[in-house]
């Protein structure tokens, strides 16, 4: 009996060292402190202060509630830390976010400001350009040429074909002139001078080539004359770019040409008539010039047929488009004067008939 | 006292209406495709939460009950914060992708200016040339 209270001291002792003992931490406290030591949750703690903060706070807790032997709590409390780290982290990875689309707006307003600036700029030097080579390929066309001797008779036959080709390029240049500019005095005397070349060409006199050529480049200058005080005026004008654009996107395939921005449109004859199929396009190309009343249209009608007189083709292509609203207009047949291939090689007459609609510029 | 401690500490955490916001976000963030996405693992921990905190009610620990409602929100909120920064990302990238193409633009134009200006010197140079030509007697 005497013996008995040692044992159970020592049981007493043993359930209480127990109790004391610290429990082993859960596992989610390990992942704790792997996310606490890593570079996201670092960086948080500079970029998202507040959230970090409260995380540390968070796994306070928990170690407290650990220290206190309440396991689940401790549990509890550290999956809510690891949220809060993850928050912290995801704050700061969105404030950096917000900065740089902050950063890449400002980039992107500066950007499309230069761009739009040289825009401007390309547009200026263009035109500038243009004029200036306008004028150098007038004053090159006002040299005087080197006289064409008397050649053999083949010669003389392309000849002939050419001069009646330059003729024609040069009138239309000068009916040009008179669509910009109707009042200009030089072009009465030009229009003279091409009836009479056109006249001597239709008989066995030689060639006047060079009449021709000079007619061409003096019906240029012209063109150029008239168009000057609009050029001066404003220089940068993007008019002719704008149209040609337009009528790229209207699947035309515009180009220029010394006249100002040319459509072609092809197989324009059905029964002798306008055919369908080019009624509707110059009624889209109508809208278009109504649209742009500052370019006057010049519609001219290719033949391919040999000899063949004018049937009005140009005529009623005209009417196409002033019933869909264009104003300033004029009709002009070139007969088969200007092929665009050899009349004599195959397909030729369905590529040389054709219908010209020129969008006169009236300004460079 | 020890449990008595860390549950009032647990209390002091808890918010009365975290477990109505919990299951407002994560009903929100169920219906993006975009957010469960970017934030599946949290808005899975954020349910799972909810889940154990219900049975833990149903066995009368009302105090840890609550501590998981709070962890719930955590994870909610987290995940929403997930989507949101995930959104940003995408329109910086977008907006990079925007700025690239139009740096490239800018490139070119530059390239077209100063062809222009070499051509307008050109085009000077020749009609100088031709005046100068025909100014000769």
């Amino acid at each position: 009996m005497t013996q008995r209270p040692l044992p159970l001291l020592a049981l007493l002792g043993a359930l209480a060292s127990s109790a004391c003992a610290t429990p082993a931490r859960p596992q989610v406290m390990s992942q704790v402190e792997r996310a606490r030591e890593g570079q996201a949750v670092l960086d948080a703690r500079t970029t998202a202060p507040q959230a970090y903060a409260r995380a540390e706070l968070l796994k306070q807790r928990a170690e407290q509630a650990y220290a206190n032997g309440d396991l689940p709590s401790a549990q509890i409390l550290s999956e809510q830390t690891l949220a809060a780290y993850l928050r912290a982290t995801v704050e700061a990875r969105r404030t950096r976010a917000e900065a740089r689309l902050a950063e890449a707006r400002i980039l992107e307003k500066s950007q499309a400001e230069r761009l739009a600036q040289l825009e401007v700029e390309q547009q200026r030097l263009s035109a500038e350009a243009g004029d200036l080579e306008l004028r150098a390929k007038v004053a090159r066309d006002a040299e005087p040429l080197a006289k064409n001797e008397p050649a053999s008779p083949e010669r003389e036959k392309a000849r002939r074909e050419a001069a009646r080709a330059i003729v024609t390029q040069g009138s239309l240049l000068c009916v040009s002139a008179r669509l910009v500019e109707p009042n200009r005095s030089a072009l009465a005397l030009l229009s003279n001078k091409a009836e009479e070349l056109r006249k001597r060409l239709g008989t066995s006199a030689p060639a006047p080539i060079d009449e021709a050529t000079a007619l061409r480049s003096d019906c240029l200058h012209e063109l150029t004359l008239a168009r000057r005080p609009r050029a001066q005026v404003n220089p940068a004008q993007g008019e002719s770019d704008a149209l040609l654009a337009e009528l790229s996107r209207a699947d035309f395939l515009p180009f220029r040409d010394d006249r100002g921005v040319v459509v072609t449109l092809h197989a324009p004859r059905e029964a002798g008539k306008l055919a369908s199929k080019a009624s509707a396009q110059l009624a889209d190309l109508g809208r278009i010039a109504k649209a742009h009343p500052e370019f006057p249209v010049l519609v001219v009608s290719h033949d391919a047929r040999p000899g063949a007189k004018d049937d009005g083709l140009a005529s009623q292509a005209l009417e196409a488009m002033k019933a869909a609203g264009a104003v300033r207009l004029e009709a002009k047949s070139a007969g088969n004067t200007t092929p665009v291939v050899p009349p004599d090689r195959a397909g030729a007459a369905a590529r040389n008939e054709r219908l010209e609609i020129v969008f006169v510029s009236p300004g460079g | 006292m020890c449990l008595l401690a860390v549950t009032v500490a647990g209390w002091a955490l808890a918010t009365p209406d975290a477990r109505a916001r919990a299951s407002s976000l994560l009903a929100a963030l169920a219906k993006k495709p975009d957010a469960a996405r970017v934030a599946s693992d949290s808005i899975e921990k954020g349910t799972d939460a909810l889940r154990r905190a219900d049975q833990l009610r149903a066995s009368g620990d009302q105090k840890r009950a609550a501590l998981l409602e709070d962890t719930a929100l955590e994870w909610a909120t987290a995940s929403e914060l997930l989507d949101e920064t995930a959104q940003r990302e995408k329109q910086l990238a977008e907006l990079q992708t925007r700025t690239t193409e139009l740096e490239t633009k800018v490139f070119r134009a530059q390239a077209l200016v100063e062809q222009t200006v070499a051509r307008r010197a050109r085009a000077e140079e020749a009609l100088r040339k031709l005046d100068e030509k025909g100014s000769k007697p």
